[in-house]
C-alpha cells in the first residue's frame, strides 16, 4: 500500500510539473504576444486626434491600444523620438546615409 | 562607462574612433559613365589588432626595411549606432533598413545593455564628450576601410581612442563574435 501511495503521489508531482509547463509555456506566449503588440505599435507614427495614418486610425485607437497593455506605448515613444532629438541636437549624431555619386569619364582624343 | 582618451595619438590605432567614414557599397562603369554608391557612417571603431597596425605604421613610415610582409591592405572597422536610434530599429533607416525594434525594460534591452548580447556591444561614453552619451557597435555590420584612406583622414576626423583595458574587451567579444559555429537545428 504504502509503494502505491508513493508510486500514486509522484505521478501528482509528475502531473504538477506538467501543469507548470504548460503554465510556462502560457506565459511565454502570451509575452510575445505582449512584445509583438508593443512592436506594432512602434511600426506606425503617432497621428495627431482626428487625423488618419497607415497603420493607427485615430487617438482613439491608441487609447484602445494602450488600455489594451495597460501602459502607454505612444508615450514611450514619443519621450523616446524627443530624446533622439535632443541628443542631435547636443551631439550632431545622424544616422549612416547612402550617398550615390554620378559622373561621366572623358577621353582625350588626340 | 567606457574610458576614453581624446588625444590624438601618431598613428591608427585599435580603439580609435572616427566620425564620417565611407564604406564603398559599388563602382561601375557602363559606357564611360561612373556611379559610385558609398554608405556614409558617423561613428566608427576600428577592431584590426593595435600589433598589425603599429608594424604596418613602423613599415611605412619609420623603417627602412624593405621586406613589406608587415603591410597591410584595409582595417576592419564597426559602426557604432546612436543607441536611441538603435532602440527604436530606426538607427539605418537613412539606407532603407528597417531593424529591430527593441522595448525598454524587456530582456533583449536590458541583454544588450549588459553586453549579454554577442552581436552588439553597447557603450557608454564620459559626460562632457563630444560625442553620443549612449552607442552601441554592430559587430554584424564590420567593414574594412583601406589603411591609407584611413591615415589620411585620421587627423581629422579622430573623435577619441578607448582605453585599453575597455578596447581589449571589445576586441575579445568581437573575435567571440566572428568565430561563432551555427549549428543546424532540428527540425
Amino acid at each position: 500500500m504504502r509503494n502505491n501511495d508513493l508510486d500514486n503521489s509522484n505521478n501528482n508531482l509528475e502531473i504538477t510539473s506538467d501543469n507548470n509547463k504548460e503554465k510556462k509555456q502560457e506565459i511565454e506566449i502570451k509575452k510575445d504576444l505582449y512584445e509583438k503588440k508593443e512592436e506594432d505599435i512602434l511600426e506606425y507614427p503617432i497621428s495627431p486626434p482626428g487625423t488618419t495614418t497607415s497603420g493607427i486610425e485615430s487617438e482613439k485607437d491608441i487609447k484602445d491600444l494602450q488600455r489594451e497593455q495597460g501602459t502607454s506605448g505612444a508615450k514611450i515613444i514619443k519621450e523616446t523620438e524627443r530624446k533622439v532629438q535632443i541628443e542631435e541636437k547636443l551631439y550632431g549624431i545622424s544616422k549612416p546615409k547612402r550617398i550615390i555619386i554620378k559622373g561621366k569619364i572623358f577621353h582625350d582624343m588626340d | 562607462m567606457t574610458w576614453i582618451d581624446t588625444n590624438l595619438s601618431e598613428r591608427v590605432s585599435q580603439g580609435d574612433v572616427y566620425k564620417d567614414i565611407e564604406l564603398i557599397e559599388s563602382a561601375n562603369e557602363i559606357d564611360g559613365n561612373i556611379v559610385v554608391s558609398k554608405i556614409m557612417f558617423p561613428l566608427i571603431v576600428v577592431l584590426t589588432q593595435d600589433c598589425d597596425l603599429k608594424f604596418d605604421y613602423d613599415r611605412r613610415y619609420e623603417t627602412k626595411d624593405k621586406n613589406e610582409n608587415k603591410l597591410l591592405l584595409s582595417v576592419i572597422v564597426a559602426p557604432i549606432y546612436n543607441f536611441e536610434h538603435f532602440v527604436l530599429g530606426e538607427h539605418l533607416s537613412e539606407i532603407k533598413f528597417r531593424m529591430e525594434v527593441f522595448r525598454k525594460e524587456a530582456t533583449p534591452y536590458k541583454n544588450i545593455k549588459n553586453n549579454q548580447n554577442p552581436r552588439y556591444h553597447y557603450l557608454e561614453f564620459e559626460k562632457g564628450t563630444n560625442i553620443i552619451k549612449t552607442g552601441v557597435i554592430d559587430f554584424k555590420h564590420y567593414f574594412t576601410v583601406n589603411i591609407l584612406y584611413l591615415e589620411s583622414i585620421r587627423k581629422t576626423n579622430f573623435v577619441c581612442k578607448i582605453q585599453p583595458l575597455f578596447r581589449e574587451d571589445i576586441s575579445q567579444r568581437f573575435a567571440s563574435f566572428l568565430s561563432r559555429i551555427g549549428l543546424p537545428t532540428s527540425s
